[in-house]
């Protein structure tokens, strides 16, 4: 997952960096409001963490600005002011939910991944297809009760492809949103990642979780078990 | 001086109204002054005239007058009055010998008889006042023979009388100017005093000397002097409340800091030091939200406009909603729309916006909302249909916040907060049982209903 962040202050902005990437995000840091609509611009972001109160251009703003282009990945604003006033005003503004600072990076990935799983339609952290089981908050996946142990690399490859089931995803969809700007991009990584998952997901080949689009790219296919 | 003040505007308007009414009245009392010794002249003139016709006698059809005149000024030359008599057909019968060499202006056709008429000439280009008098006298044998009597007079005279009278009137008008504007600065001085005063005594609420605008104002300032008095006492309530939470945030931060700073002892291990410092730390934390929050509401201000609850709730449904997405919570609310807060907008927002997230916290599917009138008192309920507050942990929930060190840690800093700002506009909040099975809070804020006018 793309993220986006924007924040003035470069330690904290460099915390949440650090600790965002460690679970898998591929982060895009930016120092004010108009380097953040810069990158917005030229990255499809799956999300965005946007302080309030930024220089250049006001966190506000920027969020007004992003929805007025049709950006709708979801944002979540940072604030130092715990009142009503600015909680109101930012989520009619266009965020989806905020953070009051000082805040736990712990309460932060639970924010965002609420958020991402929002935005891909699931409504519970834990997604069933069949036999298997994905729990977004843990970041693990289960098959017929049993852990299946993935690399980060490839839980984030999974999951991308979970949250935008049935569409297909092109190589040039996983490099721009799952992995960092310096990223090869021109290796084969991406097909090595999918044989991979298919191999642990579905050592029968009875699931077929995962479809090649040949020439287009991958596609999940499975159907959401409902509860 | 500017246009602003009152001073100037009031000056401003006498100034252009004054020289006004003065000018018309030196015009008027000039004109019918002129007029008056005009109508003198005239009436000085037809004496004359009689005189000269008692002194004519009739020799056949000949007019005859007497060489010596009882007017001594027609046999004088260059007297400025003199006479002339002409026949019907304009020929000059006779001439007072005052006119010498100077040239009489001739007259138009002779009057009828009995008739006069009053105007001016010229005479060797002085100005003169003319009066012609028309008669018919009878011969012996009955024969009308008709003349025209002419009378001049220089107006040397009258010029000078007028003059004198115009110089004297411009005098008096003048000292009546001087007289008018000294009384208005008087009473622009006198009316203006009450207002001067108030100027003083804000200067002296300004340096501390006074608390309140205590003294008597006029009626038309006392909205304005009222007003300001109840802004001062809000400003002084602030003032203290922003000192009291200054003080609390200072002593309750102390505590902590003294743990961490004893902690730092030689010996302690790095785990419990991590552990400690995590807990100091969250507890710090807490202190600096919860007195941000009180920071926030404080707003009571008796001038703030008023609110639209309906629109608060709104917008509030909307954001919670959001908030809430995850979880099947619906806001219901039954607002009247004429319903306002009278107070601050902020207020409104931080008590419902807690009230109605503790709601949908607990809620699980529904939240109520309703506000009502009762008299200028509002009252605002929000209940869910969660598992409610038993009766004995009420009291305690509605104790909690008064001092940020004294309050337990964790949840609960949202309803401290709603509790500070009511109580900051005297009002109450109460936690009952709701009929969804929920809890209640009932908030009444006395004075806290506008109307829509």
């Amino acid at each position: 997952m793309r993220l986006l962040v924007v924040e003035d202050e470069p330690r904290l902005r460099d915390q949440l960096a650090q600790a965002l990437r460690s679970v898998g995000y591929a982060v895009d840091p930016a120092a004010d409001g108009e380097e953040g609509r810069c990158l917005a611009m030229v990255n499809p972001y799956d999300l965005a963490v946007v302080d309030l109160g930024l220089p250049k251009l006001e966190g506000l703003e920027l969020i007004r600005r992003l929805r007025g282009e049709g950006r709708t990945m979801p944002i979540l604003i940072l604030t130092a002011r715990d009142t009503w006033q600015e909680k109101v005003k930012g989520l009619e503004a266009g965020a989806d939910d905020y953070l009051v600072k000082p805040f736990h990076m712990e309460e932060l990935r639970a924010r965002l991944n609420a958020l991402q799983r929002r935005s891909g339609g699931y409504a519970s952290p834990v997604l069933r297809f069949g036999p298997l089981e994905i729990d977004t908050g843990a970041k693990s996946v289960r098959l017929d009760g049993v852990d299946v142990s993935l690399t980060g690399f490839e839980y984030n490859t999974l999951e991308y492809l979970v949250h935008r089931a049935g569409e297909v995803i092109s190589r040039t969809d996983f490099t721009e949103h799952l992995y960092h700007q310096d990223f090869d991009r021109d290796s084969n990584v991406i097909e090595v990642f999918i044989g991979r998952l298919r191999r642990k997901l579905d050592p029968q080949g009875a699931l077929n979780p995962i479809e090649t689009v040949r020439g287009h790219g991958y596609r999940f296919v499975l159907e959401p078990t409902r509860p | 001086m500017s246009w602003h003040s009152l001073a100037a505007r009031l000056l401003l308007a006498s100034g252009l109204l004054l020289p006004l009414f003065l000018a018309v009245t030196g015009v008027g009392l000039e004109r019918s002054f002129r007029s008056a010794i005009r109508a003198g002249e005239l009436e000085k003139l037809r004496l004359q005239s009689y005189l000269l016709l008692g002194a004519a006698e009739l020799e056949g059809s000949r007019l005859v007058l007497p060489d010596a005149l009882s007017e001594p000024r027609y046999t004088q030359i260059g007297s400025g009055l003199y006479g002339r008599f002409e026949d019907a057909s304009g020929e000059t019968v006779w001439t007072s010998p005052s006119a010498g060499v100077v040239r009489l202006p001739a007259t138009g056709a002779p009057l009828g008889t009995g008739s006069s008429e009053f105007g001016e000439a010229r005479i060797d280009d002085l100005a003169h006042f003319e009066y012609r008098y028309g008669f018919a006298w009878e011969t012996p044998e009955g024969a009308p023979v008709r003349f025209q009597l002419t009378l001049w007079h220089d107006q040397s005279e009258y010029q000078a009388t007028l003059d004198g009278y115009r110089r004297s009137l411009l005098g008096w008008l003048g000292l009546a100017a001087a007289v008018l504007l000294a009384l208005q600065l008087a009473i622009l001085r006198w009316g203006l005093q009450p207002l001067r005063g108030l100027t003083a005594d804000l200067e002296d609420v300004e340096r501390g000397r006074l608390e309140q605008l205590g003294g008597r104002y006029p009626a038309e300032v006392q909205g304005v002097t009222d007003r300001l008095n109840q802004l001062l006492a809000s400003e002084r309530g602030r003032r203290e409340r922003y000192r009291n939470t200054l003080t609390d945030l200072a002593h309750s931060l102390k505590t902590p800091l003294a743990v961490l700073r004893g902690a730092l002892e030689p010996g302690v291990r790095t785990d419990d030091l991590r552990d400690l410092c995590e807990e100091q730390l969250g507890r710090m934390e807490d202190i600096v939200s919860h007195q941000l929050g009180r920071a926030a509401g404080q707003g009571s201000s008796s001038l703030v406009g008023k609110t639209s609850v309906a629109e608060v709730v709104v917008r509030l449904s909307k954001v919670l909603t959001k908030i809430y997405r995850d979880k099947p919570v619906e806001i219901l609310s039954e607002i009247p729309p004429d319903l306002y807060f009278r107070g601050d907008e902020n207020d409104l927002l931080e008590m419902l916006g807690n009230l109605l997230d503790n709601a949908c916290k607990y809620a699980r599917g529904s939240v109520h909302v309703g506000a009502e009138r009762e008299g200028d008192r509002l009252r605002l309920r929000v209940s869910d249909d969660g598992p409610g507050i038993p009766d004995g942990e009420r009291a305690r929930i509605l104790q909690r916040g008064m001092r940020a060190d004294q309050r337990e840690s964790g949840q609960g800093i949202g309803l401290s907060v709603v509790l500070d700002i009511a109580t900051s506009y005297r009002g109450t909040l109460e936690i009952g049982a709701a009929d969804q099975g929920g809890a209640c809070f009932s908030l009444t804020l006395p004075g806290g209903c506008a109307t829509q006018t």
